[in-house]
């Protein structure tokens, strides 16, 4: 039986409710953990292997010990809930399902880490979702679990829930940051780094939804025990993302290091269409490099493992696409989405990638020359690792990958002077 | 200290020095938009990459922490062709208009193209439109195409005028700078964003079409239009002033200088006297001092001179050596009513003259309406000063002189009064014109370079002096055959005995001037307590303690 650890109160009714997560024995883990010594806590999550879902996978309680030791400042956490890589969905189920999981991971998290002041940044579009845990927060003040006094022992932590405005960018922890503090969302050059001078010039660490709802699970089980569960250093489960061509989309809880092959069949109900075979698959959000049909069906889904296939997790959106889906057309969306989302900072993100938008779209509709087809390769390598935030990075991963395993589409649409298909998409 | 070595380089640096700052020391210039050494760091443009051994992607130079032992490479080819392909971006959708564009000849886009760049357009498709020729303020223009975005004028705008009035509105390669609405970009400092716009964004609208920088022939000099004494550069072409910018000085003015200081140029271009007027006629020079200073013999004395605050240390020190010794007037006074300006924390002063401390120095300090009204003298020589300008009802005192005389840089009221009375105008130069010394609010000497030639046969304050000197035979030449030359002798001959003033080695004042040590604090003298000539000596003679005014 597959261990259910984020999604374990998904399916119960009103499970966004207090009462129905006190049932559940809720905000017991966190009582437990107010008896412990704060190291102790960080102690048990880094046993647990816990790695940062956001995207980038770093261990989470070793971020939490690069907080200064004897900082005379405020401690503040950051809950990054501006979840807006394309094909990522599952921070919002947290949220709209089992909000008071998320409340209770960022209890313990707060006293693990010292801090007393947590700030969810949610992304904008997700109003209906910040209703819901707007309102689990506002019980949980009310029964006394948030406050000046949390649970009688005299510790305060107060949450507050700022909404986005509606830019990719903000989900980079320190663009987040500018955006929190009421300036534009441009990432901060670094050093330093968030942990020591992050959230108004205070130590901040900053978390993905899913890796602070995780929390109470390991304290309740131990971090040996949640570090039993996946491969390697990949442990725990994860919340897949599965969209894009198959029978029954949605976010599906499953230990790292599933194989996609039975993430595919035995979870999301395989492709839609008996007579479309699977063709690509982006495993980790619109960031990562693609992988090929063939790639896909060998690949296990867990950070190392797709890693050595020389892609991603990343926040595990994984995107499937199948066979007769022009791949022109499916990159020229995703490099509109960066072009359009580069916050324009940084020279080669601000012009790379509006640059790279044209040309892969001309390829698609017609008027691209040869010579700026080899451009593209050129331009993406003067993107690379030159900037500030990762943005054009996560633009230039798509592009070449994409170039790479399915460059015969390109040469055929500017032999053809445009797309050979008259419907991109079957 | 930690050593580094960069390229072929071993140096010494400052534990927060800025590795493009410690490069410059040793000759090696990193290119970059948006690094400035008065500003916080962007680290946006990207241009200063640098290879760092040990580090695998190339870093940008503004925002690597100098260890100990790091070995910093800037000339590999995996550096170049980095730069190379950052600069491309830069210019992907810069509309290269260099022929129109005013900042030609003085463009880190050109100048980096020359140096690193040297590729053929691969930009085949339209670029990205943008506005153009946004008035963003009295003094400010923006062609929005042109620029790199790399927010120096927003960091300027917050970090050192503290006015915010620049932000750049929306995103990617759409991003614009510009200004809140009803806002417009009116700093008392907001000159200074065209100075540090490193491309042809923001431009100047006073310098604007004005002339080709390459054209410009350039001179230190310092600001006179408050006592701050900010250093600045002359930018003049046809013997014409076109320009003023900032010149760098740590202890005065860092990188900056105000509006105000920035448009006082056009008093040196415009309006000038230029020749000598006699009794409502042009005349030589030469004709229009000889006929003052017989007047001047056959008074014997019975003259007031008002001299201007604005004159230089020289100008001064001659002039009050002739009226006070060798040609002793009733009264001398040097100040002006040029009313206070606002002064704020960042540069500008209230008080609107650039040599005040020397006149306090010298106890030349006095009131100009009293002085103009109740000297009781025959005759009126003003130089430099504009009283009427100030106060028109002043013109009346003004009758009650058998001559008046003035030497002026400006057709200015006092000029024309002058003319009307059928007195002698004299032209004199503005510190443009020659060299000198000025002595700011804190006392501190500090040179100027002659820019112009001067105006007509216009002669500087120190110049007439010694002119007229000559005229009385009670000449003095202070030895030197060299301008240069002969302002040294003014400060080692003239020093009045017992004054407060310092020994100043003018020929070596050095490069951001200095504070000499004052032996006596200059003190303001508002009353014309023993300033007359008679008392003069006396008052050198035992120096009370305090002055009339405390």
């Amino acid at each position: 039986m597959t261990q259910r650890i984020l999604s374990l109160h998904f399916d119960n009714t009103d499970s966004h409710l207090l009462a129905t997560y006190e049932r559940e024995g809720g905000y017991r883990i966190f009582r437990k953990a107010l008896q412990m010594q704060p190291e102790a806590v960080v102690e048990e999550v880094k046993k647990s292997g816990l790695r940062g879902r956001g995207g980038a996978g770093f261990p989470a309680g070793v971020k939490w010990g690069f907080i200064p030791k004897d900082t005379k400042r405020p401690i503040y956490l950051c809950i990054n809930a501006d979840e807006s890589e394309p094909g990522t969905f599952k921070d919002r189920y947290i949220m709209e399902r089992d909000p008071h999981m998320l409340l209770e991971g960022i209890l313990i998290t707060c006293w693990a880490i010292k801090s007393s002041d947590c700030y969810i940044y949610i992304r904008g579009e997700y109003e209906s979702t910040r209703k819901v845990l707007q309102a689990a927060v506002d019980e949980a003040y009310e029964a006394g679990y948030l406050g000046a006094d949390v649970t009688g022992s005299g510790w305060r932590c107060d949450v507050t829930i700022h909404k986005g405005a509606g830019a990719y960018i903000c989900g980079e922890e320190t663009g987040l940051l500018e955006s929190l503090e009421g300036k534009k969302g441009y990432p901060r050059i670094k050093p330093p780094f968030p942990a020591v001078v992050g959230l108004f010039q205070c130590p901040t660490i900053i978390n993905n939804v899913e890796t602070i709802a995780s929390v109470p699970w390991i304290l309740e089980h131990g971090g040996d025990a949640y570090a039993a569960i996946g491969v390697g250093k990949s442990t725990g489960t994860k919340l897949f993302c599965m969209s894009g061509h198959i029978q029954r989309p949605g976010v599906y809880e499953a230990p790292l290091g599933i194989p996609f092959r039975e993430m595919l069949h035995d979870y999301a109900g395989g492709m839609r269409r008996a007579d479309r075979p699977l063709k690509a698959v982006i495993p980790g959000g619109s960031s990562v490099p693609v992988l090929t049909a063939a790639e896909a069906m060998e690949a296990k889904l867990d950070y190392e493992s797709l890693a050595e296939l020389g892609t991603m997790l990343g926040s595990a959106g994984v995107i499937v696409i199948e066979e007769g889906t022009c791949m022109v057309w499916a990159l020229a969306t995703l490099t509109r989405f960066y072009a359009d989302e580069s916050c324009g900072q940084c020279t080669p993100c601000r012009e790379g990638t509006g640059w790279v938008n044209d040309i892969i779209w001309r390829i698609e509709k017609g008027g691209a020359t040869a010579d700026e087809f080899a451009m593209v390769q050129n331009l993406t390598d003067n993107m690379t690792g030159t900037t500030i935030c990762p943005l054009a990075d996560a633009c230039v991963m798509p592009v070449k990958s994409f170039l790479k395993k399915f460059g015969h589409e390109f040469e055929e649409h500017l032999q053809h002077g445009g797309c050979p298909q008259t419907q991109p998409v079957g | 200290m930690p050593k580094i070595r960069i390229d072929e380089h071993e140096l010494e640096v400052g534990q927060h020095e800025n590795l493009i700052d410690a490069a410059r020391r040793v000759g090696v210039h990193i290119p970059h938009f948006c690094y400035h050494p008065a500003l916080t760091v962007a680290g946006n443009c990207r241009q200063c990459l640098v290879e760092v051994e040990g580090v695998p992607k190339p870093q940008i130079a503004c925002n690597t922490p100098l260890r100990d032992g790091m070995v910093v490479h800037t000339k590999s080819e995996a550096i170049q062709e980095a730069r190379r392909g950052v600069l491309e971006y830069l210019l992907l959708n810069h509309p290269i208009d260099c022929p129109i564009c005013d900042q030609a000849g003085e463009c880190r886009l050109q100048e980096y193209y020359m140096s690193h760049g040297l590729y053929e357009s691969r930009r085949n498709l339209d670029k990205v439109h943008k506005p153009k020729m946004i008035d963003l303020g009295p003094l400010v223009t923006l062609d929005a195409e042109r620029c790199v975005l790399c927010t120096r004028c927003v960091r300027f705008c917050q970090e050192v005028a503290g006015t915010d009035e620049l932000y750049v509105k929306e995103r990617g390669h759409e991003s614009t700078i510009t200004t809140f609405p009803g806002r417009p970009l009116e700093n008392p400092y907001s000159g200074n964003v065209v100075d540090i716009c490193p491309v042809g964004a923001l431009l100047s609208k006073d310098f604007r079409f004005k002339s080709r920088v390459w054209w410009l022939k350039q001179a230190d000099s310092v600001c006179t239009s408050c006592a701050r004494g900010c250093n600045i550069r002359i930018d003049h072409h046809w013997n014409q002033v076109q320009r003023l910018v900032p010149r760098y000085n740590p202890d005065v003015n860092q990188h900056w200088m105000c509006d105000r200081g920035r448009v006082e140029y056009r008093s040196i271009n415009e309006h000038r006297v230029t020749e000598a007027q006699l009794g409502g006629r042009t005349t030589f020079l030469s004709d229009a001092l000889g006929h003052a200073c017989e007047r001047l013999e056959q008074l014997d004395g019975d003259v007031v001179v008002l001299l201007s605050p604005k004159l230089a240390n020289e100008d001064l020190l001659v002039l009050q050596h002739l009226f006070r010794t060798l040609y002793p007037v009733k009264q001398l006074v040097a100040a002006s009513l040029e009313p206070e300006q606002p002064q704020d924390e960042i540069l500008r002063r209230a008080d609107p003259h650039p040599n005040t401390w020397m006149v306090r120095a010298l106890g030349l300090a006095g009131d100009v309406r009293e002085f103009l009204r109740r000297s009781g003298a025959r005759a009126l020589l003003v130089i430099g000063d504009d009283p009427i300008g100030w106060d028109p009802s002043l013109a009346d005192a003004l009758d009650g002189y058998d001559m008046v005389a003035a030497a002026l840089t400006n057709h200015n009221a006092t000029a024309a009064a002058v003319l009307e009375r059928h007195g002698c105008l004299l032209p004199l130069a503005t510190h443009a014109e020659y060299a000198g010394s000025f002595t700011n609010f804190e006392g501190r000497v500090q040179r100027f370079e002659p820019a112009l030639s001067p105006y007509g046969s216009a002669l500087a304050g120190y110049e007439l002096g010694i002119e007229i000197a000559a005229m009385l035979r009670r000449g003095f030449w202070p030895d030197g055959e060299s301008p240069e030359q002969v302002l040294s002798a003014i400060w080692k001959q003239l020093l009045p005995a017992g004054s407060d003033l310092p020994e100043v080695d003018w020929e070596n004042v050095p490069q951001y001037g200095f504070v000499p040590t004052w032996r006596r604090t200059a003190r303001p003298r508002s009353v014309m307590v023993g300033d007359t000539a008679d008392d003069a000596h006396s008052w050198y003679g035992h120096a009370p303690k305090g002055g009339a005014d405390g």
